[in-house]
């Protein structure tokens, strides 16, 4: 076939949109703000995995298999027997710890608030490194050789850093750094490791130790963290596996060294879709932003249509030649959504890291990787957006009848009243969509993924939509009852048009109930977590290396300082607690300890079902532990299940006494009295303290004994403190969020302006009807900029309610299914009315350049015959 | 001679089309009295619009002066010119431009609305109106549910509710049949004549010539001839 409409594209759409720039670059901006939300998120969302497989790669380097014990380590006497097992060809005893490196300070100050913001995290290794040279590749600067590395190595203070960590720090070769882990040490820097091999994990925040070095300086003398093994035939793995596993203790696994990735990946899972649902939002609201534009264009251009149709041109070529215009506008929109997505990235790469580093893992992550794929992916989505919400005016156009000019100017004009039977069919579309969304929320998870709890959320957002005509309508009649001059007049304009409006009002309310959800759902969980706080922290003070501020960093202190503790007049009570990486049931588990003792008498857990001191002493008296709700859902037990856990001396049944609500882990814990994890898994470190003072002591008298007491790695923490770094870590991880959610306000208000604009250009006439009829041009401004305002206060009312019901089904729903997280539902009234009228006033302001252009039109033109 | 109300002097419009100037009048001096019943004629493109638009204060001259009711519109900001298209000037267009959402009774009400007149005054008048141009219990309908006679008549009741001096219609029947556009015709010369306002149309047809009290013709932007 051959198309005629493709020339009348240039000329006709092209010189159309080109005579209104002001809504042409709008619709534009629209759609490139929600292609580059979404593709920012895209690209950091893999760059941020990307290098998380990196460096877990570069930190594997050739290893086939290894051998782990999680935090408890590995006994280093299985090393000669691993290396000898057959179809093994080589073996390397490796000891990891993230630690904070930092240049050495004036004297012996102590970090005191949460993270430490002198020193880098970063990742040590203790190694063998004659035998490690086979596995992961070494190249110092200054091309030393393996033996000059060993000697240098050899200096029991000696250590090699990275070329980026020694510009990080301000160091060279010959100078001392500090590192933190289980205590404050020095060491000299004998050596800068060229990124390459190992120095290129977590973008090169790496330091290297002899592995004797390593064991003394991290307290684990006579253990190991894993044994890398390289194997003779790769392709007999699982036989080899299975050999070594035979070899093994309780509590140590063999597996490919992948799997910790994989690991990790499967947690992040959930948050990469949330963000990813999050960033497609503001693309959606976009897409009402073009199907409002194509709408107008069409309106305004029947008599074009009407006259081509009368010259000939098929229905099917008019369809065409919108549906090419609304896929151009898309196309440009969404190559300069790419440019403002990679500007995005890295911003967007900052947060998501902050986030998995404060939730998930220690992750170093600069660079964002441009994926030609990603790039591609984010420019079909826009201009297929574009296309798909330019379908139906395309089709709207080639309907117009032929014999429609010679009618253009008949008396009624174009629009009119609202069509009661259309806003009826929304209407009931409207509830059933909302009928639908809440039957779908009640019903459970798939494979893990809250899937019907997305699909009631979009239907939730879909009645939002539908219900906007008839609440423009039921808005505009409601208001034209109302006294006062421009509210009639605006109440008259918002009537004028219900179709278009009713669009915007769709978009703007759209993105206000999401907004709205947002607010209401983080606002909900942040007062929940910080009455939890509130309940569940009660000791004064606590303790805990300064590296445990790296998420899964491991680091302990050994117990015997509790009794340094305890010996400081005014200290009632001490509670030292434990965490442990553990393996079961194929996937790693945190094992924790506290004593039971202590925490009946003073602490408090909130149970699911129970009273905390009650509990707590059961579990203590016959054994029993506690788990949290969301360690309970991943595993599916409840309060009298038992349990089997690997254990030195075999495995250990365990009953679940209790189910506790705690937000600190995602994972969750299983929790058993000290006591129980020094005679069974005979364990004898900590990894905090929380210290009860008695009711007369002095605080600041106890803390600095405390701190003459403890090692200067140790940081404390007041209850304050801690309970304030808990909110800061909760704000950090919702930062992202409401910059997304803003996004897609933004582009909802671009949607207000361009629809006012097209308004303000179809009622060019009659606007100039009511200037000679005598309305000042304020008059005219004050319209338009009322119909703005009421745009945005009916969307926020929607908004807000729909938001509320929304919000429901994200922390019922979503959020429970995904995470497990107990969230008290609350409306935070106080921001939430906050926002919507910011986002109102906002919708309000959006009017001011349509007003604008609607008082300076001159009346003798618009009102002039044809 | 009657009150004059309102006055053209050597009033001149050039605007552009498309970059070339196009000169609509051509320095027209021209006085409308009240009661009087005036018909301007002349082709299309003559400049009769421009003129009903200049008297009207919806637009300004290029040169020259327009006054209205003695008080010259050089110099007035859009507030008092607005005040002056409210109060003292009624406008009749071909199209009859009613606002499509609003009842007829609403259109016939807006002026007054305009004024900041409370709504049970503006719809007492608008009620007067609308009986004294036979549309008594229409008030209701929304213009599409009208006759194209029926629209005209909401226009000409719009026009006269805020009690103009000065009433201008441009092409008043050009949009209706004959037989309709007469009566229209008819019921415009009888209610200005009733209320004493000065009525100008501009028009191609002849009817309104014999009704009229006095015309004027307009030939490229120039009064050309006046006959008594």
């Amino acid at each position: 076939m051959s198309a005629p409409w493709l020339p009348l594209l240039r000329r006709l759409g092209w010189r159309r949109l080109r005579q209104e720039p002001f809504r042409l670059a709008l619709t534009v901006a629209g759609v490139a703000l929600g292609v580059a939300v979404y593709l920012a998120i895209q690209l950091a969302n893999t760059s941020a995995v990307r290098a998380f497989r990196n460096s877990l790669d570069a930190i594997a380097g050739k290893t086939h298999l290894h051998a782990a014990g999680g935090d408890a380590g590995i006994p280093e006497e299985l090393f000669p027997k691993l290396r000898a097992a057959e179809g093994v060809e080589k073996a390397a005893p490796v000891v990891q710890q993230t630690a904070w490196l930092r240049r050495p300070g004036p004297g012996e100050e102590r970090w005191t608030r949460g993270a430490p913001s002198q020193g880098r995290a970063a990742l040590v290794l203790g190694v063998d490194l004659l035998g490690d040279a086979a596995f992961r590749g070494y190249r110092a600067e200054g091309a030393l050789s393996l033996g000059e590395m060993l000697e240098r190595m050899a200096d029991p203070r000696g250590i090699f850093i990275t070329r980026a960590l020694a510009r990080e720090l301000g160091v060279g070769e010959g100078e001392w750094i500090e590192a933190e882990a289980a205590r404050r040490l020095r060491f000299r820097v004998r050596g800068i490791l060229q990124p390459a091999g190992l120095a290129e994990a977590m973008e090169g925040r790496v330091a290297l130790l002899d592995i004797g070095v390593a064991q003394e300086a991290f307290e684990r003398l006579g253990r190991l963290d894993r044994i890398d093994l390289i194997l003779k035939d790769p392709s007999r793995l699982e036989e080899v596996k299975k050999r070594v596993e035979a070899l093994l203790p309780p509590g140590v696994i063999a597996e490919r060294p992948v799997r910790r990735g994989e690991d990790v990946e499967k947690m992040l899972a959930s948050f990469r879709l949330n963000l990813t649902v999050l960033s497609v939002i503001a693309l959606l609201v976009g897409s009402f932003l073009i199907f409002n534009a194509m709408s107008a264009s069409v309106v305004r251009r029947r008599g074009e249509i009407a006259r081509l149709r009368a010259l000939g041109m098929t229905a099917r070529q008019v369809a065409l030649l919108f549906a090419a215009e609304a896929a151009l506008i898309g196309l440009a929109g969404s190559v300069l959504g790419l440019g403002l997505g990679i500007l995005l990235a890295r911003g967007a790469l900052r947060a998501t890291t902050l986030t998995i580093r404060n939730l998930y893992a220690f992750l170093e992550a600069g660079r964002v990787d441009l994926d030609p794929l990603l790039l591609g992916a984010a420019l079909a989505a826009g201009t297929g957006v574009a296309l798909l919400s330019g379908l139906g005016p395309a089709l709207a156009a080639a309907r117009v009848a032929p014999a429609e000019g010679a009618r253009e100017l008949g008396a009624g004009g174009v629009g009119g009243a609202p069509n009661s039977r259309f806003i009826g069919r929304t209407l009931e579309g409207a509830l059933l969509a909302s009928a639908a969304a809440f039957a779908l929320a009640r019903l459970p998870a798939w494979g893990g993924v809250p899937l019907a709890g997305y699909l009631a959320a979009a239907l939730a957002v879909a009645a939002v939509a539908l219900a906007s005509p008839a609440l423009a309508a039921g808005g505009a009649a409601l208001l034209r009852r109302l006294p006062g001059r421009a509210l009639w007049l605006a109440a008259h304009g918002l009537g004028r048009n219900p179709g278009r409006n009713a669009v915007t009002i769709a978009s703007l309310a759209t993105a206000m109930a999401m907004l709205a959800s947002l607010v209401i759902m983080v606002e909900s969980f942040r007062r929940t977590v910080a009455v939890w706080t509130e309940q569940t922290l009660r000791a004064d003070l606590y303790a805990a290396p300064a590296s445990r501020f790296i998420k899964g960093s491991g680091a302990s202190f050994a117990e015997e300082a509790l009794d340094r503790v305890r010996g400081i007049q005014g200290v009632a009570a001490v509670d030292g607690f434990r965490s442990l990486r553990v393996p079961w049931r194929g996937e790693w588990i945190s094992l924790s300890a506290g004593d039971f003792g202590v925490l009946a008498e003073r602490g408090r857990l909130l149970f699911t079902e129970g009273d905390s001191a009650g509990i707590v002493r059961r579990a203590r008296e016959r054994g029993e532990a506690l788990v949290t709700e969301t360690f309970a859902l991943r595993f599916g037990l409840k309060r009298g299940d038992s349990v089997r856990l690997p254990a030195p001396g075999g495995e250990t049944a365990l009953r679940v006494a209790g189910v506790y609500y705690d937000y600190t882990t995602e994972g969750g814990h299983i929790v058993v009295d000290r006591e129980m994890l020094r005679r069974v898994w005979g364990d004898r470190r900590l990894t905090s303290m929380a210290v009860y003072l008695a009711p007369e002591a002095d605080r600041a008298r106890v803390s600095r004994e405390m701190e003459r007491a403890l090692d200067p790695s140790m940081v404390l923490i007041s209850n304050a403190g801690l309970r304030r770094r808990v909110l800061e870590v909760f704000d950090q991880t919702f930062a992202i969020t409401y910059a997304l959610e803003g996004v897609a306000v933004l582009v909802a208000l671009l949607g207000v302006a361009t629809a006012l604009s097209s308004n303000v250009l179809e009622r060019r006439r009659e606007i100039g009807v009511l200037r000679s009829l005598g309305l000042t041009r304020r008059g005219v401004a004050g319209a338009v900029m009322g119909e703005a305002g009421l745009l945005g206060l009916l969307s926020a009312l929607l908004g807000g309610a729909a938001g509320a019901a929304l919000a429901a089904i994200l922390i019922f729903v979503i959020n429970k299914q995904s995470f497990g997280w107990t969230i008290r539902y609350g409306l935070p009234w106080a921001p939430l009315a906050g926002y919507l009228a910011v986002a109102a006033a906002a919708a309000f302001a959006a009017g001011a350049v349509p007003a604008r252009a609607a008082a300076r039109a001159p009346i003798a033109q618009a009102v002039r015959e044809e | 001679m009657a009150q004059e109300v309102a006055r053209l002097e050597k009033a001149a419009k050039t605007y552009l089309r498309g970059g070339a100037p196009i000169r609509a009048l051509a320095g027209v001096d021209l006085a409308v009295h009240a009661g009087e019943f005036l018909a301007v004629t002349g082709p299309s493109g003559s400049g009769k619009s421009t003129l009903l638009h200049l008297l009207g204060a919806m637009d300004t001259p290029s040169e020259g002066r327009v006054l209205i009711g003695g008080r010259d519109l050089a110099g007035l900001d859009d507030a008092a010119l607005s005040r002056i298209r409210r109060e003292e000037v009624g406008f009749v267009y071909q199209f009859f431009h009613l606002l499509p959402t609003m009842t007829a009774l609403e259109n016939a009400a807006l002026p007054l609305i305009l004024q900041g007149k409370p709504w049970g005054e503006a719809r007492a008048r608008a009620l007067e109106l609308l009986a004294r141009v036979g549309l008594a219990g229409r008030g209701e309908h929304l213009p599409r549910e009208l006759s194209g006679g029926e629209m005209q008549r909401v226009a000409l009741a719009r026009a006269l509710v805020p009690r103009p001096r000065l009433l201008l219609a441009d092409e008043p029947t050009g949009n209706l049949d004959s037989r309709i556009g007469r009566e229209v015709l008819e019921l415009l010369a009888a209610l200005t004549r009733e209320e004493g306002v000065a009525l100008v149309i501009a028009t191609h047809a002849q009817e309104p010539l014999a009704l009229a009290s006095r015309r004027v013709r307009l030939l490229d932007g120039r009064l050309a001839e006046e006959t008594a």
